[in-house]
C-alpha cells in the first residue's frame, strides 16, 4: 500500500484520523477444501499516522462449504494473520461480507469466535442497507458496531439502471427499521465512481479510470447523453477489446447526491459516536471533491 | 474552528480497499444453467486442432477439461523419455523428477559415480535411475539435483503463511546455474540450466535481470528444438510485461500459444493488449499470417468476444486458418441458445429473464454469420468446405426458413465428401423434421413413434429427447393437455400435481380401442398400461375435491386384484400424529381405497340411523378424515405426494412451498368431532374427542400467520390461546378420565401443554 503525497495531503487537510485497510480477502478453495487469504496487503514499508483499521472480506462461498468443526482454527488464523501484517496496535477489527440465509449461522458463529480471540479491541463489520430493513429475515451479526455501506444500491447489471452507486430514492425505500436495529451503526459514504460495460444487453465489465477517455474522444465513443456511450468503432480501452455497438454507462456520484446523503440519513443514524467514511481513497477522485465540500457533506449529518 | 473540533462525535475515516459491488437487495438462489438444445456437434471439426478449448469458451474449458499443470508435467515427462531414448517408462521418470527429494538424488548420483554400487531405496526398481547407472550418467543426476534445489523457490502453494520470495538464495541459485551453464558438456542441459536461471530470475522480480539472462544464454544456445525453449519464452514475455513492455510479451505470449501446447493456457491467459497502438505495434511485429490470425484467436478467445468480427478478420488475412471452424462453432452454439426451438422452449422465460437469452440483437447476428458463411461458401477458400455448406442450411433453419434450410441441405448432400460432416447432416436433417411438425395426424403420430423408438441420431443426441417432447407439448397444449402432459412428463408428476382435464384426457387415449404406435407409447410406462394409475389418480383428486362418491366410482374401476397392494385403515386411532405408521404387519383388518370409501358411507349411514350410536360412529368417521389429512398415517388415501415442508400461512392456500397442494385442512374431521361432542355422555369417547379437536386446533395454529418458529431446534411451539381452546377444555372437563391419563403419558405435546 502506499499513499500518494497529495492523497497524504489531502487527508491531512480533512484531518482524517482513520484508514480502513483491506488486509486481505478470505476465499474458498475448491480443490484444497479449505479457506485461504487472497490479494494479501503489503505494509512492510508503510509508516503512518493515522490509526489503520484492517478489514477482511469474507466470501459466501467460504461460509457455504467450510464445516463447523472448522470455524474455530479459521478465526485463529484470521486473527492471527491480521496481527502478523498490522504495523501498529489494532484496535477495531472490521469485517466484510454480504452474508446470506445460508451462510449466516457460519458468518455470525465465525464473528463469534472471532471475538474470543481479540476480547480487547472493537469488532465491527460492514452493513447492507437490506440487511437493515429486513434484519427480522438477515439476522443481526454479533458485532459492537456496523458500517452502513450507503452505496451500490441498484442493480449495476441491469442496462436500464441509472446509478447503481447512489441512487436516493432508491435509498429510500430501504431506510426503514433503523430504530429497532441491535447495533449501533457508522456510515460509508461512496466517493468512487467506474464504466459500466455492456455487449448484447449483457453487463461484461466494471472498468475504473476510462471515463475521461471516453467523454473526450468522440472518434471512437459516441454520446448517447450525459452518461451514456456507444462504441462508435471496435477499439481497446484500457486493455479491454470493445467491439462496435457496446454500451457505456458512466457512473459516478455528484456532489449534490453525496450532500444529500446527511439529510437523508441523520434521522435514521442514533450513534452518538458517528464516524462517518468514504470509499474509497482515489487521487483521480478526490481531485473532483474538495476539502471543504467533504466536510459540509458531514455537517449534513448534524 | 477546525473540522475535527466542528464534529467532535463525527470521525472521518478513508476506505483505502475495493468493494466488488454488492447491490442493497439480491438473492443468492440455485441457478439452474440456461435450457435449451445444442445439435451442432463440436466434434464435427478436427478435435486435435490445437485449438479445441475454444469449443466450450476457453474459461469453460479450461474449469472443465484442461488442466495446465498436468499438460506441463506430461511434457516434461514425455520429453525427458524421448531424450533418453525412450528406454524408460514415463512412471519411473515422474518418480524421480516429480516425487524425489534432494538426499535421494544425492544417493542415486552416488550409485552413479561409484563402481558397481547397487542402487538401494525407492529407485532400486526404477528403470530412469537403472538407465542413468549404466551410462554414468553424471551431467544429468546433477542437473536434477540442482532443479530440486530450485523448485521451492519456483513453485507457489496457497497460505495462510506472510511469505516473500527469499531473494538471496534465488541470487546464488541464479549464479550457480550460470556456472553450471558454462561447465556442461549437454547442450541440453545448458538450455535447462538457463531455463532454472531466468525462471528464479523472474519469480525473484529481477525482471531486467532475467531478460540479460535470457540475452546471454540464447547467444551461447545450440540445443534441438525443445518444450524449455517456449518455457523460457514465457518468462522472458513475462519480465517485458512486469516492465511494461507489453507489445513485446504480447507477441512472445501469441508464439507460445501458437507452437508450445504444454504452456498454451498460461499463454492465452497472460496475453494482454491495451491500447489499439499496441494491437497494431504486435501486429508489425508478426511474421506472417499465421501469427496474426492467431492473435485475432487469442482475442476471441474471451468469453464475450464478438466472434463473427474475429472470423472475418482472421479470414481476410488466413482463410485456411483452423481457428475459423473453431470459432464458427462457437458462435453458432451461441445462435442456437438463442434461436433453437425458442417458440416451445418450455424454460424461455427462465432464460430470458435470467440469462437474457435470446440476446437482444440476436436477429442482427444471425443475418452477420450468415453473410459471412454465404461469402465464404462462394469464395471457396476455405479449408473445409462441406462444414460450411452445412452450416448455411443451418443457419437457415434457426432462421426459422425451413424451406431454404430443407433446398439448402438437398442441394448439398451428394456433394459431402466427410462423414462427420454427412453425420452432422443427419442431425439436422432430424432437427427440421421436429421442427416442421404442425398438427400431427396418425400418420406423424406413426412418424414420431418411430423417430422414439428407431431413430440413431435421436437415440444418440441427448438434447433430441426434450427437443421433441417440448416441441410436442406445446403443439398438443391446445387440444390434448393429457398428450401435452405426458410428452414433457412422467406418471410421478402428474401425481404429485394432478389435474383432472389431463387425466381425463390421458383415460380417453389409453382406453381407446386402436391407439397409434405414439399413443401407445404415452400410454405405458416400462411397459405396463397407466389406465388403473390414471382411474387411482382420479379417485383420489376427486376425494381430495371433497367428492367420495365420484372417487368411490372410480377407485372402483380399478379391477380388485390391481388394488391388492393398497392397504389402508383411517379408523385406527393414535395418541400421536405418525404419518408414516401406515399399516402394522399384523394389523388384521386393512382395505383397499374402495374399501375404506364404502366403510366411511356405512359408518354414515348408521351414525344418521342409530341415533343411540351415534356419537361412536361419529367419532370413527372424525378419526378417519383425520387420518386422511395430511397430519394422519393414511394421508395416502388423499394425495400422492407429502412434502415434509409447509409454509407459513399455508393454511390459507393448503399448498407446501413446493407449490403442491397438501391436504391440510382438518375442517370435515372436525365436523364430526363436534357432533360426538353434542351427542356423547361417555367421558372417555368425550375425552378422545377433545383430544382430537385439540390436535386439529394445533395443527391450524401451525398452518396459521400467527405461528412461530421454536428458537430451539426439537422444541414444542407455544400457541396462543385462541389455539388452546380444546386442551383447556380437555384438562377441565377431562382430567380424571382414563383415557387423560394415557394421553398425558404418551403424548409430549399434550404434557406440555396442560402446563401451559
Amino acid at each position: 500500500m502506499e499513499l500518494t503525497p497529495f492523497e497524504l495531503d489531502y487527508l491531512d487537510s480533512l484531518e482524517v484520523a482513520t484508514l480502513y485497510v483491506k488486509f486481505f480477502d478470505l476465499d474458498w478453495d475448491f480443490n484444497l477444501k479449505s479457506a485461504f487469504p487472497q490479494a494479501v496487503v503489503q505494509l512492510d514499508n508503510y509508516k503512518s499516522d493515522f490509526e489503520i483499521i484492517p478489514t477482511i472480506f469474507i466470501t459466501n462461498r467460504t461460509l457455504l462449504h467450510i464445516d463447523n468443526a472448522q470455524l474455530p482454527a479459521l478465526a485463529n488464523k484470521i486473527v492471527q494473520k491480521i496481527e502478523s501484517l498490522a504495523i501498529s496496535e489494532i484496535h477495531e477489527i472490521q469485517i466484510d461480507c454480504d452474508w446470506s440465509p445460508k451462510t449466516e449461522a457460519a458468518y455470525f458463529q465465525l464473528l463469534k469466535l472471532i471475538r474470543q480471540q481479540k476480547k480487547d479491541i472493537l469488532l465491527s463489520a460492514t452493513i447492507r442497507l437490506h440487511q437493515v430493513k429486513y434484519a427480522d429475515i438477515t439476522g443481526t451479526p454479533p458485532i459492537d458496531k456496523g458500517m452502513l455501506m450507503f452505496y451500490n444500491m441498484g442493480e449495476v447489471t441491469k442496462m436500464e439502471t441509472k446509478n447503481s452507486i447512489l441512487d436516493l430514492e432508491l435509498a429510500k425505500q430501504y431506510l426503514y427499521n433503523f430504530e429497532n436495529y441491535a447495533i449501533p451503526l457508522d456510515v460509508a459514504l461512496p466517493l468512487f465512481s467506474w464504466t459500466v460495460l455492456f455487449r448484447e444487453g449483457e453487463m461484461i465489465k466494471l472498468m475504473t479510470n476510462v471515463d475521461q477517455e471516453i467523454s473526450q474522444d468522440s472518434s471512437r465513443f459516441e454520446k448517447v447523453d450525459a452518461t451514456h456511450f456507444e462504441v462508435k468503432k471496435s477499439t481497446y480501452l484500457d486493455g479491454q477489446y470493445l467491439y462496435k455497438g457496446d454500451q457505456l454507462r458512466i457512473e459516478s456520484v455528484n456532489h449534490q447526491d453525496l450532500k444529500a446523503c446527511g439529510e437523508l440519513l441523520k434521522a435514521h443514524l442514533k450513534n452518538d459516536h458517528l464516524a462517518i467514511s468514504f470509499y474509497h481513497l482515489d487521487s483521480t477522485i478526490l481531485n473532483t471533491f474538495s476539502y471543504d465540500f467533504l466536510e459540509e457533506v458531514c455537517n449534513q449529518f448534524h | 474552528m477546525t473540522f475535527w473540533k466542528k464534529f467532535a462525535t463525527n470521525f472521518i475515516s478513508i476506505f483505502v480497499f475495493y468493494l466488488i459491488p454488492h447491490s442493497v437487495a439480491h438473492s443468492c438462489a440455485y441457478d439452474p444453467g440456461f435450457q435449451g438444445y445444442a445439435f451442432f456437434d463440436a466434434t464435427t471439426i478436427n478435435t486435435n486442432t490445437l485449438y479445441a478449448p475454444y469449443f466450450l469458451g476457453f474459461a469453460d474449458f479450461y474449469k472443465k477439461k484442461l488442466n495446465p499443470q498436468k499438460d506441463q508435467v506430461d511434457a516434461n515427462l514425455l520429453e525427458w523419455r524421448e531424450r533418453f531414448c525412450n528406454l524408460a517408462s514415463i512412471e519411473d521418470i515422474r518418480k524421480i523428477i516429480y516425487k524425489s527429494k534432494v538426499h535421494q538424488l544425492i544417493k542415486l548420483q552416488t550409485a552413479i559415480k561409484g563402481k558397481a554400487i547397487k542402487i538401494t531405496g525407492p529407485f532400486s526398481n526404477n528403470s530412469f535411475a537403472k538407465h542413468l547407472q549404466r551410462h554414468k550418467c553424471t551431467e544429468t543426476i546433477e542437473y536434477l539435483i540442482f532443479a530440486k534445489r530450485c523448485e521451492p523457490y519456483a513453485t507457489w502453494v496457497k497460505s495462510w503463511e506472510n511469505k516473500t520470495p527469499d531473494i538471496k538464495a534465488m541470487t546464488q541459485l541464479i549464479k550457480k546455474a550460470k556456472n553450471k551453464f558454462n561447465k556442461t558438456n549437454s547442450h541440453y542441459f545448458k538450455l535447462r540450466y538457463a531455463y532454472q536461471a531466468i525462471r528464479l530470475a523472474h519469480y525473484a522480480g529481477k525482471y531486467q535481470e532475467a531478460l540479460d539472462l535470457y540475452d546471454y544464454f540464447i547467444l551461447k544456445k545450440e540445443n534441438d528444438e525443445s518444450i524449455i525453449d517456449y518455457w523460457i519464452l514465457g518468462h522472458k514475455a513475462g519480465a517485458l510485461q512486469a516492465l511494461d513492455k507489453n507489445v513485446d510479451a504480447a507477441y512472445l505470449y501469441t508464439q507460445i500459444f501458437l507452437h508450445c501446447p504444454s504452456k498454451r493456457t498460461s499463454a492465452f491467459r497472460s496475453f494482454k493488449i491495451k491500447t489499439d497502438e499496441e494491437w497494431q505495434h504486435c501486429m508489425e511485429l508478426c511474421r506472417n499470417d499465421e501469427e496474426k490470425a492467431t492473435m485475432y484467436t487469442l482475442r476471441a478467445g474471451s468469453r464475450h468476444s464478438n466472434l463473427t468480427e474475429e472470423m472475418h478478420s482472421i479470414y481476410d488475412i488466413d482463410p485456411t486458418n483452423e481457428n475459423l471452424e473453431i470459432l464458427l462453432v462457437k458462435e453458432i452454439h451461441k445462435l442456437e441458445k438463442d434461436f433453437l426451438g425458442h417458440d416451445f422452449n418450455d424454460q424461455k422465460y427462465q432464460n430470458k429473464v435470467r440469462f437474457g437469452i435470446p440476446r437482444k440483437d440476436a436477429g442482427q447476428k444471425l443475418i452477420n454469420l450468415n453473410k459471412f458463411v454465404r461469402k465464404v461458401n462462394q469464395e471457396q477458400k476455405i479449408k473445409n468446405p462441406d462444414l460450411w455448406k452445412i452450416t448455411e442450411g443451418y443457419l437457415e433453419l434457426l432462421a426459422s426458413d425451413f424451406y431454404a434450410a430443407e433446398k439448402t441441405f438437398n442441394k448439398i448432400r451428394k456433394e459431402i465428401k466427410d462423414q462427420r460432416i454427412k453425420d452432422q447432416l443427419k442431425v439436422f436433417d432430424l432437427v427440421l423434421k421436429i421442427n416442421m411438425i404442425e398438427e400431427p395426424d396418425e400418420e406423424d403420430e406413426a412418424e414420431i413413434a418411430e423417430i422414439i423408438k428407431r431413430n440413431d441420431e435421436y437415440e444418440s443426441h441427448p438434447d433430441f429427447e426434450d427437443f421433441l417432447s417440448d416441441k410436442l407439448a406445446d403443439i398438443y397444449k391446445k387440444d390434448s393437455p393429457g398428450k401435452a402432459f405426458l410428452v414433457q412428463h412422467d406418471m410421478r408428476k402428474l401425481s404429485i400435481e394432478p389435474k383432472m382435464e389431463t387425466i381425463d384426457d390421458l383415460l380417453d387415449i389409453c382406453t381407446k380401442e386402436e391407439m397409434t404406435d405414439f399413443e401407445k407409447l404415452l400410454c405405458s410406462e416400462e411397459g405396463v398400461i397407466i389406465t388403473n394409475k390414471l382411474r387411482d389418480l382420479k379417485g383420489t383428486l376427486f376425494l381430495s375435491q371433497g367428492k367420495p362418491e365420484a372417487a368411490l366410482a372410480a377407485f372402483k374401476e380399478v379391477p380388485r386384484p390391481a388394488r391388492e397392494g393398497q392397504k389402508f385403515n383411517p379408523f385406527r386411532e393414535m395418541i400421536n400424529d405418525c404419518i408414516n405408521c401406515e399399516i402394522e404387519n399384523d394389523t388384521a383388518i386393512y382395505y383397499d381405497k374402495a374399501g375404506v370409501l364404502e366403510r366411511i358411507f356405512e359408518l354414515e349411514f348408521e351414525g344418521r340411523s342409530d341415533f343411540e350410536n351415534s356419537d361412536l360412529y361419529f367419532y370413527e368417521l372424525g378419526i378417519a378424515y383425520y387420518n386422511m389429512s395430511y397430519f394422519g398415517h393414511s394421508w395416502k388415501m388423499m394425495d400422492n405426494f407429502r412434502s415434509g415442508s409447509l409454509a407459513k400461512g399455508v393454511g390459507v392456500e393448503n399448498m407446501s412451498k413446493y407449490g403442491q397442494k397438501e391436504m391440510v385442512s382438518g375442517e370435515k374431521a372436525m365436523e364430526y368431532f363436534q357432533k360426538v361432542l353434542d351427542l356423547t355422555k361417555d367421558e372417555e369417547l368425550k375425552a378422545r374427542t377433545l383430544f382430537m379437536a385439540a390436535k386439529i386446533e394445533r395443527n391450524n395454529y401451525y398452518l396459521s400467520e400467527d405461528y412461530k418458529r421454536p428458537k430451539g431446534r426439537n422444541m414444542i411451539p407455544a400457541a396462543p390461546p385462541k389455539y388452546m381452546t380444546f386442551y383447556k377444555r380437555l384438562k377441565r372437563e377431562s382430567m380424571q378420565t382414563e383415557f387423560y391419563k394415557e394421553a398425558i403419558t404418551e403424548c409430549k405435546y399434550f404434557r406440555f401443554y396442560t402446563k401451559k
